[in-house]
């Protein structure tokens, strides 16, 4: 993190400035002052070479002139000038000339200079070139300028040299100068003290309180108190991020608000909704269960949420119910999902109670969760049941009396009675029709019953296809000639074998065929084909009537199903024919679909796993 | 976080803004690099031969470059702000060159501008017809500059002493006004005061014509200014003679600018270039140049005459005097 971020701002920007404050003196003290005292220096030196050198011009003159006063009253002048501490003309024998002290006229320079001025003095003598010398430890720039003194008789350039001598004050100028520098950078560093302190307030009014009210108030917001805004004021950031908090809290307490009622609204539903409903995690605990939940296993909701579901199964599912969902989790198979089936719940009293039950899987948030829909069926069971039994004692009760009618209506036809009159006869042959229809509809009811209830019974056996076909067609021959249609086999494999209970698949041939017959036109061909299609075996049956209406399509294998309800009488048929073809082709593992277009003709076709058993191929081989 | 890691941190923050503190107000003295080129200020007084000094500066020719030019009243002035340190450079004449040598500084003559033919007189008031008339006079003379030399070599010709005369002190600014209130008979001096003066009546009494050979004026940069300069002094010789050949091509118009400064007519001036003949590179080169440098033998000849008439007390060496280098 940034380190900048770890001091509350009211206290960092203070605390930069006083830093900055601290700074400036340090530098004023270190820094500055030695570099004021330079520059001090520099100035000094630059102006005595000013000032030495417009003196020695004019006193050089005034020399040359002889006017020896002249230059005395150049000299002391520059007594009137509090930067000069001394000014001295010398002559070629060190003897002072003129001074700004009088008491110093004619005397000798040795007595007031320093051995080091002296040299200076011998030096700029020789070389004939003014110099200045800041002296070490003292405030002040000593200069030796010289000047050329009157020549000698007998001599034209003049030989002797005298020398002008000043002692510039330096101290004052770096008093003033540094103690201006610190008043200077004293009034910054108490100017910037007073700004960290204002600063510091106006952080404390402008932030710290205003963010403070906006933590308590986004605090109190997070602990439930919709209600609460910030309002802060102002047109700043600060009031931009308070506007912005107040907005999304009135945001969502509005939304908390639709939940609420869209909650509340779902939550009616659920408790009054007929099924019981109850949710649970991938564990199977159990999240929600609703009152009709409550109503179907007598336990109420607090009791089981939190549990296992499994406290609602009896045995042995009470046991392998973990197993499921284990299983479920590490493959992803499922035994009961999205599959409506019956299932027995275990009430809170012990009983148990048979369920219809659906279970959806819903993800959420990464979640899988199961709902399970159940509803009591307990009441259609027992229904179910008694139409069951109804329906399979009224069938075995109708057929007896049945078989004795038909049994006598054939014996009075075949002339077991002597010969009848041709109107009598044409009765009994009514009467014989109506009874074999009677039959065939009772044996249907029969078949649908067992088909239904599971008792069907398979014998199951290789059949060789294209013998089985010719059988059928044979069988079948009669009621051809009846319908006046002829059998025509299309295709053939030879050699195809399938496993199949022959009866049975007898019964749907027979079925499909008489479909086709029936809705086949007068002298119409009825064909018969037979398909290897991908490892299976396809037989089908083509007829070309008039099609099945589109309408039609979604009912055709249902019970009780003809296209045209008026067609019963016309055509005959229970109804029940395409229903039990459907279920038997089923639990031989098959599957039976049908093609069909409106005049033009309809193609029953099903498909049976190939037999193949190699030793008994190469036997009949 | 890391507590000490953020207090090291915090630390070099710190230490960054005092450098940047530091670096600010110091910056003022880190802004100057060393390689820039020091200032270089000519002096010189009032010569026909050092004109073309001025006139280059009046055709702009020193533009982008540190030089510029300081006018004094007398070659005494010249010398005394030379040894100050007050001009790098001068343009002097050799025996004003030998007397700062003398001092122990350490000139370097870069150029030859001129030899004097006629332009440095000796001239009296209407009685004093000859250099000999001067017995007993008052001679107005700048006696720490070339006039002592002029005045001594006039004397020795003629026999005389300096006790012969008496010496009037005066700086060459100083001459026409006293020549013209007669307080003095004679003045030694030169142009453009001896076409102001002879245009006054005064008499011709000797020249720089007699002494052929001996007054010539040069360029002088201070030794160690030279060393760290030498661009500067180069472009100022190259600049010298690109104003010679303005000069030779342009002769009216640059005499109607240097006439001002002269405060001279320009016909009066041009008539006074009789009096002096320039140097040219060739000539430049030829004196300069070679080993050794025929100018030094010149030299040799002047630092003799001096020593003799005793205007250096002391001997110079004159084998360092010449830096022919940047011609």
């Amino acid at each position: 993190m940034n380190p900048l971020l770890l001091l509350p701002q009211r206290w960092l920007i203070p605390s930069v400035l006083l830093l900055f404050s601290l700074m400036i003196s340090v530098v004023t003290l270190f820094y500055n002052v030695p570099h004021a005292e330079q520059a001090i220096e520099r100035e000094g030196a630059r102006a005595v070479v000013q000032m030495a050198s417009r003196i020695q011009g004019t006193v050089n003159g005034q020399l040359r002139r002889g006017a020896i006063e002249d230059a005395r009253t150049e000299i002391s002048n520059l007594g009137s000038d509090s930067v000069i501490l001394l000014a001295l003309l010398i002559d070629d024998r060190q003897q002072v000339m003129a001074a700004t002290q009088y008491s110093m006229i004619t005397g000798n320079a040795s007595d007031y200079l320093s051995s080091e001025e002296l040299a200076q003095l011998e030096q700029s003598k020789q070389r004939m070139t003014g110099s200045t010398r800041t002296e070490l430890g003292k405030d002040y720039i000593s200069a030796a300028y010289p000047v050329v003194l009157r020549a000698e008789p007998g001599e034209i350039r003049p030989s002797r040299v005298g020398l002008l001598f000043f002692r510039y004050d330096l101290a004052n100028v770096k008093q003033t100068t540094i103690a201006a520098l610190k008043h200077g950078a004293m009034v910054l560093v108490v100017f910037i003290c007073v700004m960290s302190v204002v600063v510091w307030l106006i952080f404390h009014i402008t932030v710290t309180r205003r963010v403070a009210r906006l933590v308590e108030s986004a605090q109190a917001f997070a602990d439930g108190d919709l209600t609460r805004r910030s309002g802060v004021v102002g047109r700043d950031e600060i009031a931009d991020v308070g506007h912005a908090f107040d907005l999304m809290a009135q945001t969502i307490a509005e939304e908390r608000g639709n939940l609420f009622e869209s909650e509340k609204r779902l939550r009616v539903i659920l408790d009054n909704v007929v099924d019981g409903i109850v949710s649970m995690d991938e564990r199977g605990t159990v999240m929600a269960f609703n009152p009709a939940a409550e109503n179907i296993f007598g336990y109420r909701a607090e009791q089981v949420i939190g549990r296992n579901v499994k406290c609602l199964m009896p045995e042995p599912y009470q046991s392998e119910h973990d197993g499921y969902l284990k299983n479920y989790r590490s493959t992803g198979e499922r035994k009961i999902i999205g599959i409506g089936r019956e299932v027995e719940g275990l009430r809170a009293d012990g009983s148990q109670v048979p369920l219809e039950l659906w279970v959806v899987e819903v993800e959420q948030d990464n979640e899988h969760l199961f709902i399970g829909m159940l509803r009591d069926i307990s009441d259609r069971q027992q229904v179910d049941r008694m139409k069951k039994e109804f329906v399979s004692t009224v069938s075995h009760e109708l057929r007896t009396p049945l078989t004795s009618i038909k049994g006598s209506l054939g014996l009075v036809s075949g002339g077991a009675l002597g010969v009848i009159p041709a109107e009598a006869h044409s009765m009994i042959d009514v009467a014989i029709n109506n009874s074999d229809r009677l039959m065939l509809l009772i044996n249907d009811l029969l078949d649908i019953e067992k088909i239904e209830s599971g008792k069907m019974d398979f014998h199951i056996e290789p059949i060789n296809v294209m013998a089985f076909i010719s059988d059928v067609l044979s069988a079948n021959q009669g009621y051809a000639d009846e319908q006046k249609v002829l059998f025509k086999v299309t295709h053939e494999e030879p050699g195809a074998m399938v496993l199949g209970d022959a009866a049975r698949l007898m019964q749907v041939m027979a079925n499909l065929i008489s479909n086709a017959a029936k809705y086949s036109p007068k002298s119409g061909y009825v064909e018969i084909a037979v398909h290897r299609v991908n490892g299976n075996i396809e037989i089908g049956v083509r007829d070309h009537g008039p099609g099945i209406p589109e309408a039609f399509h979604a009912r055709i294998f249902e019970k009780f199903a003809q296209a045209d309800s008026s067609d019963t009488r016309r055509v005959g048929g229970t109804g029940l024919g395409l229903s039990i073809t459907r279920a038997i082709i089923e639990c031989h593992d098959g599957r039976i679909d049908y093609d069909s277009e409106v005049g033009v003709g309809t193609r029953f076709f099903f498909e049976l796993a190939e037999y193949i058993a190699e030793k008994e191929a190469s036997d009949e081989g | 976080m890391n507590k000490a890691r953020v207090a090291s941190r915090l630390s070099s923050y710190f230490v960054a803004m005092m450098l940047l503190l530091i670096q600010l107000s110091g910056c003022s003295d880190m802004l100057t690099p060393s390689s820039e080129p020091q200032p270089m200020r000519i002096g010189s007084n009032v010569w026909p031969g050092y004109e073309p000094l001025y006139l280059a500066r009046e055709l702009g020719y020193y533009e982008g470059l540190p030089i510029s030019m300081v006018e004094y009243p007398s070659a005494s002035e010249v010398l005394r702000a030379y040894r100050n340190g007050a001009i790098q450079a001068a343009a002097l004449t050799m025996d004003e060159v030998l007397i700062l040598a003398e001092s122990g500084l350490d000139p370097r003559v870069v150029l030859l501008l001129d030899v004097s033919q006629g332009g440095d007189v000796i001239l009296g008031q209407g009685d004093v017809q000859r250099v000999a008339d001067l017995k007993g006079r008052k001679v107005g003379v700048e006696n720490t500059a070339l006039g002592a030399y002029v005045l001594s070599r006039a004397l020795a010709m003629n026999g005389m002493q300096v006790s012969d005369v008496t010496l009037v002190p005066l700086e060459v600014n100083e001459h026409e006004a006293a020549f013209k209130a007669g307080k003095i008979d004679a003045v030694v001096t030169f142009e453009p005061v001896r076409t102001r003066l002879l245009d006054v009546g005064a008499q011709l009494l000797f020249s720089s014509e007699d002494i052929p050979g001996e007054i010539f004026d040069v360029l002088v940069v201070e030794g160690k200014y030279l060393a760290q300069n030498r661009e500067v002094v180069a472009s100022l010789v190259q600049r010298w003679f690109q104003t010679l050949e303005y000069q030779r091509q342009n002769p009216q118009r640059a005499a109607e600018t240097i006439a001002r400064r002269q405060q001279l007519k320009p016909e009066d001036y041009l008539a006074s270039m009789g009096g002096l003949k320039m140097v040219s590179r060739a000539e430049n080169i030829e004196a300069l140049n070679g080993q050794p440098p025929p100018v030094r033998a010149v030299m040799a000849r002047l630092k003799n005459s001096m020593l003799q008439n005793k205007l250096l007390q002391k001997d110079v060496d004159v084998e360092r005097l010449v830096d022919a280098g940047l011609l």
